[in-house]
């Protein structure tokens, strides 16, 4: 489907050389009193790079083919995460490795934000802030500051390798920022 | 006193102020019809087509109407309508300020305007360059002899998409203008002697050069568009069959670019043969007051 620049509304996701990007703002601009164009600043949905492109504002875009589900995860079976969409409680199957890097937030039941692109998952968000247990951690020797250490490196149960403080021990539950991966605070 | 009232009489009083500069300098204010038999003819510029008539883009044709019958220096503050355009300084309806002067040179006309802008927005300095100086001084390029091939290097930075590359070498200048030069402007700048393609209903001349220039002028405030001004062509240019001629070319560029075409306005042709020598202006109103109040995006001095 196509519509004219001058109808892009910011949000709206529209395809270029069969790259999905999303808008993130349109300003119409007419100089010397001629053409009229449309200013877009695009954020790559593959790269999460953002550009700005010039159009013309009756020139026609295509709307990308891309949906944005809030998918809940059942469990994952023999590399594959099975999600649930809780309105309809459809089914989806996604090999581990089509999630790339947000795989390691994955946990059962949590509900994650998923987008897909003729009908392929190109990303995935988790919850911002997500509580989870340390699985793996080395246990921290009290008085190591000296050394000027205060991060130790630690798994999560999902599998996330980040650092943690020190004084954080296994099977603790802290919180953490799945956008950097940074240790946020320990959950009594 | 809420937000909304301020608004309000923010733009009351400005109006008030408008009304005030002109009638102290003795113009009458008139009212021409928004709504008309025959559409504005331009090339890129879309009239808003009713089922009884079209609405006016600006109230130009019917002011000339009225010169040609006669009437003093006039000015006119209305809303205009134009097809399509929107965006943070655009809006499909806006109101437009426009007069016509029998008895100023164009120079005199600018002066006018600053007088006008500076009611709003004072202690501006103005700068005053050709177009062909402001191309030369900001890019460092001859808009009249450069190339296509040798402009689309200047116009990466601003990632033109396929469909614009093809473009007019006019139509890529014009851009190079607005987002390469306006921006790097003054806080107070005067533009003259723009290309005579873009003369619309003015006169056309010649800069030293020799280039055809439109007699011509625009006004930039802190680098936004505010007003554009024209040496009209009057009775003595011959203007109606000039006017005409340069209707119908319109028309047929109109019609290469797969816009739609009208029937044109014999009346104002027949008016035009009439009207006096004058100057004549029209100044986004609601753009002065957002530079009033240094905001960002025209609806921030529309009242709804």
């Amino acid at each position: 489907m196509e519509i004219g620049t001058n109808d892009l509304k910011q949000g709206m996701k529209i395809e270029i050389d069969s790259v999905p990007y999303v808008a993130l703002s349109c300003d119409f601009v007419k100089p010397g009193k001629g053409q009229a164009f449309c200013r877009v600043k695009l954020r790559n949905l593959t790269s999460a790079k953002v550009i700005e492109k010039t159009f013309k504002s009756t020139e026609k875009i295509t709307v990308a083919d891309v949906l944005e589900s809030n998918l809940r995860l059942l469990y994952i079976d023999q590399g594959e995460a099975i999600f649930m969409d809780d309105s309809s409680y459809e089914q989806t199957q996604v090999p581990l490795k089509n999630l790339g890097d947000s795989a390691r937030w994955l946990k059962d039941d949590f509900v994650y934000k998923v987008i897909f692109y003729q009908g392929n998952i190109i990303d995935m968000e988790a919850p911002t802030f997500m509580e989870l247990k340390v699985t793996q951690s080395m246990p921290g020797v009290r008085g190591d500051t000296a050394s000027g250490r205060v991060m130790k490196p630690a798994t999560l149960e999902t599998g996330a390798e980040i650092q943690i403080p020190i004084f954080i021990e296994e099977d603790e539950m802290i919180k953490v920022d799945t956008r950097t991966g940074e240790y946020v605070s320990r959950i009594k | 006193m809420s937000a909304v009232s301020n608004k309000l009489i923010f733009r009351s009083e400005a109006l008030s102020k408008v009304r005030s500069f002109f009638y102290d300098r003795g113009l009458i204010e008139v009212d021409c019809p928004a709504l008309e038999d025959h559409a504005s003819v331009d090339l890129y510029i879309e009239p808003i087509e009713t089922e009884c008539g079209y609405l006016h883009t600006s109230p130009e044709y019917g002011m000339k109407k009225l010169l040609a019958l006669g009437a003093p220096d006039i000015f006119q503050l209305s809303h205009v309508f134009r097809r399509e355009e929107k965006g943070t300084r655009h809006r499909p309806e806006f109101t437009m300020l426009e007069w016509y002067r029998k008895t100023l040179t164009l120079d005199e006309l600018i002066q006018e305007c600053l007088d006008l802008i500076a009611l709003f927005v004072p202690n501006i300095a103005y700068e005053r360059l050709s177009w062909k100086e402001a191309f030369m001084r900001y890019l460092g390029i001859d808009p009249f002899k450069i190339s296509k091939e040798e402009l689309l290097p200047y116009l990466e930075s601003l990632t033109l998409s396929q469909a614009v590359l093809d473009s007019s070498l006019d139509t890529l200048l014009d851009l190079a203008f607005s987002e390469l030069i306006e921006p790097k402007f003054p806080p107070g700048m005067v533009i003259q002697g723009f290309p005579a393609r873009s003369a619309a209903l003015a006169k056309i001349g010649k800069d030293s050069a020799g280039n055809l220039v439109a007699l011509r002028f625009e006004i930039y405030v802190k680098g936004c568009e505010v007003a554009n001004g024209y040496d009209e062509l009057g009775a003595s240019s011959g203007s109606g069959n000039e006017l005409k001629e340069r209707f119908k070319q319109t028309l047929i560029n109109r019609e290469k670019e797969n816009l739609r075409t009208f029937t044109l306005d014999e009346q104002l042709f027949a008016a035009l043969d009439k009207m006096p020598e004058c100057v004549g202006v029209a100044m986004g109103f609601d753009r002065l007051l957002m530079l009033a109040i240094d905001a960002t995006d025209i609806q921030d001095v529309l009242p709804l």
